[in-house]
């Protein structure tokens, strides 16, 4: 490694996940600072400025969703959440409070380098002003200037809220984004509880940009937290 | 209890008695000529007997009375003086006089001994209706919402049961009128007739001003609550009605103690079966955790300790070994956790209003893996409505029944689903051309920790069960039949019963892309 590797911030009680983080992120060329409680991981994003924290919800002396929301009165920086199965509750409410994306336990190497590099790239393309003018996932194309979206090379017509939907997670590829979070940017604020608006456009809009509908491949449901556009 | 009738006879009985009088001495006087002197006596005994008959005991002596004055004044000689020649008519006063003190009196004890052997009928009665309406109720509330409207019924005014916790703190109020607001001097009374077990308030020695009467629930000396009386009619907490009461507040006492012990019966049960699921779940715990484990140990042990010895591709396949049954461990303790969550009755399903493509497509995509080589043909109707589930637990009925058919069901066979909605009733299938389930084994197979007869291993028996607990957790139903031309189907039955919400199409015309 020629130059130092990001600095992570790891929140997590359990030892033995915290030496597995530190092998599996260590081998990718990534500096950790770790901390073992909410009190810890407030002194530590104070002083270390990680550029990601990665954060278990379930901490002795507190709560990780009140933490994000305490980490989010000052800083942008992203925070993946760490969170048990069946907790989606959780992970819905972090991602609310300003997560920008969780991992459910037990979770493979890959899948959380993959998402460490997204919140990691959607954090400096948020610093640059300048978004990408077309965007490319899998089969699909959007041409974001001249309002064009094409599957394979063919051109698709979507009413406003399908584009704007569509903008909205592939804008996001990589990241989770909540059914409030995408409702109240798509339908504005008003509509924040109408999620069975967002699944009925979602499943429009599929029916228009997969190549196989009955198992979308780009916009995949997180059950009972929201979408998330694959990865470009 | 029913309040009697007053004792004192009203203007109008006695309005009768002197009817019953004039009318005697009226048909005396028009047959003076045929009348001997004691057929007119006679005549009159007959309109004091009416009278104490019809009117009790005042109107009977009033009619005595002016009896003896009319036979006098108009029949016994002088006429029409109060004065008598004869002492033998003054006899014949007094004998009448006699008659009808008499006859009233019997008549009176009579009719008392009637009026209270109607109301013992009525409070009898009364104290049936109560506990027949106390039997079979689901909680303590609801026995003491019974009870407060029979003792309303019963008492005037408004009754409520408050119920005692087991420690014997009164609990919040169980069935109030909201209209009645009790004061301080009521609350006073509730919570002295609650720390001293006696009956305070109206009607009592103890904070008589009070508008409530608070009699104790007790069973011995266990306190189980309250009856409290608001404005009752009066004369509810006098010393003869006071006995009917006690056994009415007893009658409550038992009905709650009853629902109680019911409940307590339940959750005993409850406790038994739980251990039951307890010890099922750790000997499937120690058999099935413990094989992957056994797997997982010896080849990261033969990673660790013998690396020089092992060529990259025994490795790699010790590797992978770690890898697949630490995951098959986790699905089964996922599935152990959901089947606990299921019997504890903590699985309340956040139900949302879903496209059922959704949920079978994140099902789908998550099996991915499993279900290479397989057809799956889906065939959901156009137009089919949004469906009320909770989608995280609906996706895990899809995937384990996918899983299932997989499992159970020759490599490159097809599965296929289809749903259709009827009256009030959504139903989904999931079917395949495996080699069927006998028809006594259909019902065992969701039975927990039921294995296939042909297991191909690796399950522990719980997967069809935390479906059907899902969907039963639903309102719905899920059974296996026999698949013409071959096969098990799975089909699951959801209740429609509110309307779906329609999401308006856009405006047409305007394209954004």
């Amino acid at each position: 490694m020629s130059e130092p590797g990001p600095l992570v911030l790891v929140v997590e009680d359990e030892p033995q996940l915290r030496r597995f983080l530190r092998t599996a992120l260590g081998a990718q060329g990534y500096r950790l600072v770790e901390a073992e409680t909410v009190h810890e991981a407030l002194i530590a994003a104070t002083t270390h400025n990680p550029e990601l924290i990665l954060l278990d919800i379930g901490l002795p002396d507190g709560n990780g969703i009140e933490l994000t929301r305490r980490i989010r009165e000052w800083s942008r920086v992203p925070i993946i959440v760490i969170s048990a199965r069946g907790k989606e509750d959780d992970k819905v409410s972090a991602l609310d409070a300003g997560a920008d994306d969780y991992l459910t336990k037990p979770f493979g190497v890959n899948e959380l380098l993959a998402r460490i590099r997204v919140a990691l790239r959607h954090a400096l393309s948020a610093a640059s002003t300048t978004g990408e003018p077309v965007l490319e996932i899998g089969p699909l194309r959007l041409d974001l200037t001249r309002r064009e979206v094409t599957v394979s090379g063919v051109e698709v017509h979507l009413t406003p809220l399908e584009y704007r939907l569509l903008t909205l997670l592939a804008q996001n590829a990589g990241k989770v984004l909540t059914h409030r979070q995408i409702l109240k940017e798509v339908w504005g604020p008003g509509s924040a509880n109408e999620t069975h608006y967002l699944r009925v456009f979602m499943a429009q809009l599929r029916r228009k940009v997969e190549p196989d509908p009955a198992r979308p491949r780009l916009l995949l449901t997180e059950p009972g937290v929201g979408y998330r556009m694959r990865e470009s | 209890m029913t309040r009697e009738q007053p004792e004192t006879a009203s203007r109008t009985a006695y309005a009768w008695s002197l009817g019953l009088v004039v009318g005697s001495t009226g048909i005396a006087l028009l047959g003076r000529s045929a009348f001997h002197l004691p057929d007119v006596v006679m005549l009159y005994l007959l309109a004091i007997l009416i009278a104490s008959f019809r009117f009790g005991r005042g109107p009977s002596i009033v009619a005595a009375a002016l009896s003896v004055a009319s036979y006098d004044y108009f029949f016994v000689p002088p006429f029409y003086t109060f004065s008598v020649e004869h002492a033998r008519h003054m006899m014949t006063f007094a004998m009448m006089f006699g008659l009808g003190l008499v006859v009233s009196n019997l008549v009176s004890r009579l009719r008392q001994s009637e009026q209270q052997a109607r109301v013992r009928e009525q409070n009898t009665a009364a104290l049936y209706a109560l506990s027949r309406e106390l039997v079979g109720l689901p909680s303590a509330t609801a026995a003491a919402v019974i009870a407060s409207q029979h003792a309303t019924a019963l008492f005037g005014g408004t009754s409520a049961v408050l119920l005692c916790d087991r420690a014997g703190n009164l609990a919040l109020p169980a069935a109030v009128d909201p209209a009645t607001q009790l004061g301080a001097a009521e609350l006073e009374a509730v919570r002295w007739a609650n720390e001293h077990g006696r009956p305070a308030g109206a009607g009592t020695e103890i904070f008589p001003a009070a508008r409530v009467a608070s009699i104790p629930l007790a069973i011995g000396l266990v306190p189980l609550g309250l009856l409290v009386l608001t404005d009752p009619a009066p004369g509810v907490m006098d010393s003869e009605h006071r006995d009917f009461l006690e056994v009415f507040a007893r009658q409550i006492a038992f009905g709650i103690e009853r629902v109680r012990l019911a409940e307590e019966a339940k959750a005993a049960t409850l406790r038994a079966s739980s251990e039951a699921m307890r010890s099922s779940l750790l000997s499937a715990i120690s058999h099935d955790l413990r094989s992957p484990l056994a797997a997982i140990t010896g080849a990261a042990t033969a990673l660790r300790d013998d690396p020089q010895r092992l060529g990259p591709e025994q490795r790699a396949e010790l590797v992978d070994t770690v890898c697949t049954e630490a995951e098959r461990m986790e699905r089964l303790i996922a599935n152990v956790l959901d089947m606990v969550r299921i019997e504890s009755g903590g699985m309340a399903p956040h139900r949302d209003w879903v496209p059922l493509e959704e949920v079978l497509g994140s099902a789908l995509v998550r099996l991915d893996a499993k279900l290479q080589g397989r057809e799956v043909r889906i065939d959901l109707p156009e137009g089919l409505p949004l469906v009320p589930v909770d989608p995280v637990l609906f996706e895990q009925v899809f995937v384990n029944l996918l899983d299932n058919a997989v499992k159970y069901t020759p490599a490159g066979s097809p599965i296929d689903i289809d749903a259709r909605a009827a009256d009030r009733e959504l139903e989904i299938q999931v079917a395949d051309r495996g080699p069927g389930i006998a028809p006594d084994e259909r019902e065992r197979i969701f039975e927990k920790f039921h294995r296939g007869a042909h297991a191909g291993g690796g399950g522990v028996g719980l997967g069809l069960p935390i479906c059907r607990g899902i969907v039963q957790a639903h309102g719905g139903t899920l059974v296996a039949d026999d698949r013409p031309g071959g096969g098990t189907v799975f089909r699951i039955r959801l209740p429609l019963t509110e309307t779906p919400p329609t999401v308006a199409a856009e405006a047409p015309g305007e394209e954004a892309a």
